[in-house]
């Protein structure tokens, strides 16, 4: 479907002012929370990140083995 | 599927930019700006606290091709910029009855959002406007080519209700059938035109 | 999506009759109405070939599937 979208110089200032303070556009007939599978990647990183030793450890025994 | 040339404001350099309005986002498409997007959204959630995440930080637009893509009834857009989709929309063209007139057929916006670089809600410095703006305009032209004289619907996230008012939509109340109770909006004929024409 | 084909469409009176009152009903134009019939005929299909029902629900009665 070719869409015949016109829109004029003044509708882009209308609207940048309009835009300007809001937070966000989303709209959806259902919510959907960040899933477990997000949170957990998220959890790993960071106890990662926060013990560096032990995570080249698990590795060279991963590699000895 | 066709591509059509718009401009979004680039927020960094304060001035409008060639985007490209994408209409009928292939699945391809979607796959990349689900990668982009997710992305993006876990380096924000690490930075705020868990009670600013938005609620609809899950939604899988790659799963919605595959579920919505396939059916004549649903059209996918999108806006994109940078080699980037900027945002996306999810339009049913399966008509539904205005709750502001009843004898009217209204097009439903399934889901639309904008990608998270460009949300204030995550960064105090977002890339893109007008992204969401554009996209209420493609819907309100999606709309005339359905017959429906630019009558459109959605359900507002909390965070985004200011938006749509700043659209001309009409804030119907909370819907009870609504699985989240989100607030129910519709644009009017009126609203539509004088929300693309500004008269 | 960009290109459209025609077609031609033989009604019998029912069917007519059926679809000159949608139209009117919905203030849609007929060719409106052959389109949204066949979006929704689609929709209805696919899920149903994957094995999920069609259910219609009233204030009085409990939940009726209907079977196609």
């Amino acid at each position: 479907m070719k869409m015949k979208l016109k829109l004029s110089d003044k509708w882009y200032q209308i609207r940048t002012k309009a835009e300007a303070g809001c937070l966000d556009i989303a709209a959806g007939m259902s919510l959907e929370p960040v899933s477990k599978k997000q949170k957990i990647r998220k959890a790993k990183k960071t106890v990662s990140t926060r013990s560096t030793a032990s995570k080249v450890k698990t590795i060279s025994r991963t590699r000895a083995s | 599927m066709s591509r059509s040339a718009v401009k979004i404001l680039n927020l960094r350099a304060n001035r409008l930019v060639t985007a490209t309005l994408v209409s009928g986002v292939s699945i391809r498409e979607a796959q990349i700006a689900q990668m982009h997007w997710s992305r993006a959204l876990q380096k924000y959630l690490e930075a705020i606290p868990k009670e600013k995440w938005p609620e609809h930080g899950g939604w899988d637009w790659e799963a919605k091709h595959k579920k919505y893509g396939r059916l004549a009834a649903y059209r996918f857009y999108g806006v994109e910029c940078a080699n980037k989709m900027q945002g996306m929309l999810l339009l049913s063209t399966l008509l539904r009855t205005s709750r502001i007139d009843k004898k009217k057929q209204i097009v439903y916006g399934v889901y639309l959002a904008s990608a998270p670089w460009n949300l204030r809600l995550l960064t105090d410095a977002p890339e893109y406007s007008l992204v969401g703006s554009v996209l209420v305009a493609t819907a309100i032209q999606a709309s005339h080519d359905e017959g429906c004289e630019g009558r459109i619907s959605l359900h507002a996230l909390e965070q985004s209700e200011g938006f749509y008012k700043s659209c001309g939509m009409k804030d119907l109340g909370v819907d009870e059938e609504h699985e989240n109770r989100l607030k129910y909006f519709e644009m009017t004929t009126k609203a539509a035109k004088i929300f693309l024409t500004g008269k | 999506m960009a290109e459209k084909r025609t077609v031609m469409v033989q009604l019998s009176e029912a069917e007519w009759d059926a679809l000159e009152s949608l139209a009117e009903k919905k203030d849609l134009s007929k060719v409106a109405v052959m389109r949204q019939a066949l979006r929704l005929y689609q929709l209805v299909d696919v899920r149903m070939a994957e094995g999920e029902k069609l259910i219609f629900e009233s204030k009085k009665s409990k939940k009726e599937v209907l079977v196609l």
